[in-house]
């Protein structure tokens, strides 16, 4: 059982670490930061505790070589961490995702991603629009 | 104070670190970062809690990306990032007092204004001193120069202490504040000219 000072010693340097791919804390942060969640928010996404968080950031990033790779990593962390794989998989990809987009087409994540959340606004509403052309009512 | 893991611990979640299990660098934090921290604090280098905290993170760091670099032959693990994290805490002091003492030597050569036409490029302050510092030492010939330059560095503003390196302590208070100033321009002047010349390169 860790002591809160040791609590607050782990938190701290998870924060230190989320500016460095190699580990998890990236990806949550980023997640984090482009979902506009705080730390319960995530982690009821997760299905874990806040303080679970901590530990699930200072491990390693899931390798991406291959799918098995990955997802032997995803699920090994997520039993250490006490927390739902799949969802971990999907925050991960997610993040993937988005800096692969990211890199493409040189566009910032906050526009790629409310690119993202209106097109499935669009889908929901029914909204059917040619290739390439807006619909007039769509606000910028 | 809590106490280091045991060695078969240690061993067993370097196998595990090696062996790409992505969960070893948690526990190894876990498990070394707060008696890391205790251990570099009881060491009274320093009492900065952020430079204890980022050179103990960076050892951890450092041993988490390159497990290999710790040969179990040589000494414990334990061992092995303590003396890391000491060294990364020494190196991050030394840069904190060359910045200090760049600060200092800059403020008062611009305090003074010694030429208001040069206009100063701006340079890094490690940039700054790796170059000038031992240039600067080879300018100033005389003892008693460079143990005044040294008492500049350092920050020391008292008369007294110029005027005891200047042997001129007898004088009357305002001769020797004088007498100190006029070396203390001088030495600035050298300062100042090196530093032009340094930049103009």
């Amino acid at each position: 059982m860790h002591a809160d000072s040791d609590l607050i010693e782990l938190r701290a340097a998870a924060a230190r670490l989320e500016g460095d791919p190699f580990f998890m804390a990236s990806v949550l942060a980023e997640y984090r930061s482009q979902m506009r969640l705080n730390d319960q928010q995530l982690a009821k996404a997760l299905s874990c505790t806040a303080q679970a968080l901590t530990n699930l950031a200072l491990c390693r990033t899931p390798r991406l070589d291959d799918a098995e790779s990955f997802l032997a990593d995803v699920q090994t962390i997520a039993k250490y961490a006490e927390c739902d794989w799949r969802e971990l998989a999907k925050v991960v990809r997610t993040v993937q995702s988005l800096g692969t987009l990211k890199r493409f087409t040189g566009m910032p994540e906050s526009q790629l991603l409310k690119a993202a959340r209106d097109r499935v606004s669009d889908h929901k509403n029914g909204h059917r629009s040619k290739r390439g052309k807006r619909p007039k009512s769509r606000k910028r | 104070m809590p106490s280091f893991p045991d060695r078969d611990w240690c061993l067993e979640v370097h196998r595990r670190l090696v062996g790409g299990d992505p969960t070893a660098s948690a526990q190894v934090y876990k498990a070394i970062l707060t008696p890391l921290v205790g251990w570099l604090y009881a060491q009274d280098r320093t009492k900065d809690k952020e430079l204890i905290r980022d050179a103990a993170t960076d050892a951890l760091v450092d041993y988490i990306k390159h497990p290999h670099k710790w040969n179990p032959k040589l000494g414990t693990l334990v061992s092995y990032i303590c003396m890391a994290s000491d060294r990364d805490l020494l190196n991050a002091l030394e840069k904190v007092d060359r910045r200090r003492r760049h600060e200092i030597l800059t403020s008062d050569v611009e305090e003074e204004q010694l030429d208001r036409n040069v206009s100063l490029k701006e340079n890094s302050p490690s940039d700054f001193l790796e170059s000038f510092l031992p240039v600067l030492d080879g300018q100033v010939e005389s003892e008693t120069d460079k143990q005044m330059l040294a008492l500049m560095l350092q920050g020391e503003r008292s008369t007294i202490k110029f005027a005891q390196l200047l042997k001129i302590q007898d004088l009357p208070k305002e001769k020797k504040a004088l007498e100190v100033k006029r070396n203390k321009d001088r030495l600035k002047k050298i300062i100042e000219r090196l530093r032009n010349r340094l930049h103009a390169r």
